[in-house]
This record gives C-alpha cells, structure tokens and sequence, in this order.
C-alpha cells in the first residue's frame, strides 16, 4: 500500500468514474429496448467488474483481489458467448415451417 | 514515481470504461454499442489492471495483470463477434441513418420485433384483390414490374392505378454543403427533381401503354416527399402493391443505390413472397 495524496486523489478519482460506468451499464440494461442490447450491457459490467476488482486490491490492500479478477477475466466472456447461441438458435426463422 | 504511474493508468482505465459505458448508454443501435463495449471496455479494464499492478508492484502481480489482460484481448474479440452476428441474424434493426448493409444477402436475417408477420402475411394472401398499385420508379426491374401489375389487373378484373413518387426526400440529401454553396445545392436539388419528373413522365407512357394493350383502366397519382408513408397510405384493405426489385423512388438519380427490398424491410413493410432471382417485382398486400 502506497500514500501519498496525489496517489489517494487519483484511486478516489477512478473509484467514481468506475461507479458512473457502472450506472450507465445498469440503466442500459433495464432500458433494453432488445435482448442483445441487455447482453452487451451485461458484458460490459462483467468488464467492469474486473476492473472493480483490480481497484478492491488498492482499497482493501489484499492482494487476492488481483487473483479474483484474473478468474473473472477468465470466465466472464462464457456468459455472453452462451447468451448469444440462445439468440441466435431462438430467432431460426418460422418460414422453414409448413 | 510508481505512485504516479498508478495513477495516472487507473484514471485513464477508468476514464476509458466510463466512455464505454457512456457508449452503451448513448448510442442509437444495438451494433454501434457493441463496438464501444468491446474495444473502448477492454482497453479501460486493462489499463486500469496496469495501474494495479504498478501500486502493488511485486513479481506475482505483473504476472497475474499481464494474464488477466491477455485473456481479456483473447476473449471479449470473440464474444463481440458471436453478439454481433446473432443480434443480426435474430434481426435487430439497424441505425435509421444507416446507408449501407453490407450483410445484406449474405447473412439470413430474422424479424426481431414481430414473430408473428409470416402468419399475418399468409392470411393476408387469399384476400380479395381490390386494386392493383404499381409503383412507378425508373430503373431496371421496371418493365417486370409494369408486366406483372397488368397481368394482375388482368386476372383479378380490376383497375390499375400507378403511383408515380418522387423520393426529394433522398434527392435533396446532397451531401454537406460548403461555406457559401448552398445556391449550387439549390441548384443542383432542383436539377435533379426535373430530372426524376422527365424520368417519371417517360415511364408513365410506356405503363399506359401496356393498361391500353390489354384492356385495362388506368389512373395515375404523382406524389412528391418520402415514398415510406406515401406507399403506407396506400396500402389499404383489398390493395395490392406492386414494385420493382431494383428501381427505387428516385429514379436513378441520387448518387447511391436503394434497394427496395431492404427500404421496405427496414420500415417493417412486408412483402408477400421473396423469390431470390432476377428481376421479379416486389408485391405487398394491404
């Protein structure tokens, strides 16, 4: 852990910017207007989940965190990937039909 | 001078995962927001991870940031691509100002919003026929188009009526306009708007023409503005609306290709049969 008021100045500064992208993340969400709009925006707070957790490693002063967002960064993506076959395969077009 | 790096590069991660968010937030269609998350999102996480790194500088830490980012670069590409392609083959609609599709053909695409247009249109079909309106644009395609609005008139007994738009809507779209050129715009919007009126003029002959030769009555409108809701009044109960595949509304003037299919389609205006080949019109029933 490092001092300093600059450093201090500068981890508040990002904390605040990180929250407010997060907020926007959220509102698009519950926005929508479609499904993958809402899959986007929760691939982002994924994202920035990650980010949340490198930022838990400086205000906490425990190293794990770094450990919990390289797992995150490792997995995060299987949500959208599975998010995107269940699109795909449930929008198969009704003129093949009878 | 660490403390500095740190914060300088979790600023700037920061920063850059708030423009994505913003991106997401402010955007106008699905594939422009997945364009700022995925790049804009995972620039700024690993920007940020950097400045981590730099705080807690230890060997292990380097190690875990420079994996986390290395796989945050390998996978996010990947679910961006597997997002962006099922949302265009579920069919979210595109940017309303979006000039050109270049999946268009290439990619089946889906009715996103309305599941249930293939039924609606199938029962549509066995409607009487009340009218047939062929709409008059100048182009290839044109003269398959005038073919089948007369045969159909023909078959059905009833009267044809040509619909003769011009698109200024699309025509006086010339572009941007330099400082002090806007007496040549006018010009050139006006130039153009004769132009579509000599064209509409030429093709109306030929169509009355073709009424005459097989017995069938004929009724012209000229209309001037966005063909989209013009065509939408039109098409009533008991109407049927013929098109050119090709020939769009602006008769072949303005400096870019419409083509009809995809206006159509992009305005949820649904045409009744799609075969895939050649020069056969569009038909849309009301």
């Amino acid at each position: 852990m490092m001092g300093g008021t600059l450093f201090a100045a500068g981890v508040a500064i990002s904390g605040i910017l990180l929250f407010a992208a997060m907020l926007c993340a959220g509102l698009r969400i519950v926005r929508g207007p479609s499904g993958p709009d809402r899959v986007v925006a929760l691939d982002l707070l994924g994202l920035l989940g990650v980010a949340a957790a490198g930022m838990a490693v400086i205000v906490s002063g425990s190293v794990a965190f770094i450990d919990i967002a390289l797992g995150v960064a490792l997995i995060g993506f299987l949500a959208t990937v599975a998010f995107a076959g269940f699109i795909e395969r449930g929008s198969i077009d009704e003129e093949e039909g009878p | 001078m660490m403390a500095f790096f740190s914060a300088f590069f979790l600023i700037a991660g920061a920063g850059l995962c708030l423009v994505a968010a913003l991106g997401i937030l402010r955007l106008p269609d699905f594939f422009m927001r997945m364009h700022a998350a995925t790049k804009a999102g995972v620039a700024g996480c690993g920007l940020l991870l950097v400045g981590v790194a730099f705080a807690e500088p230890s060997a292990g830490t380097w190690i875990k940031v420079t994996i986390a980012i290395a796989f945050l670069l390998l996978t996010q590409p990947i679910a961006g691509h597997l997002l962006a392609r099922a949302g265009y083959v579920a069919g979210v609609p595109l940017w309303g100002g979006t000039r050109e599709d270049q999946l268009e053909g290439e990619l089946k695409r889906g009715d996103f919003d309305h599941p249930a247009s293939a039924v609606f249109r199938r029962k549509n079909m066995n409607q009487k026929i009340e009218k047939v309106v062929l709409g008059i644009a100048s182009g290839p395609g044109m003269d398959a188009a005038i073919t089948h609005a007369v045969a159909m008139a023909k078959a059905h007994q009833v009267d044809l009526a040509g619909l003769a738009i011009i698109d200024t809507s699309t025509l006086h779209d010339v572009g941007p306009v330099p400082l002090g050129g806007n007496y040549y715009a006018k010009q050139l919007r006006n130039t153009l708007t004769a132009g579509a009126r000599r064209r509409v003029a030429e093709t109306v002959e030929v169509v009355e023409e073709a009424a005459t030769q097989a017995g069938v009555r004929f009724g012209l409108y000229v209309e001037e503005g966005d063909p989209i809701p013009i065509l939408r009044d039109r098409l009533t109960d008991g109407v049927a609306l013929v098109l050119s595949r090709q020939a769009w509304f602006d008769h072949g003037l303005a400096d870019r290709k419409i083509a009809p299919m995809s206006k159509l389609k992009h305005h949820r205006i649904t045409p009744a049969s799609e075969p895939r080949d050649g020069d056969a019109p569009i038909v849309v029933f009301g």
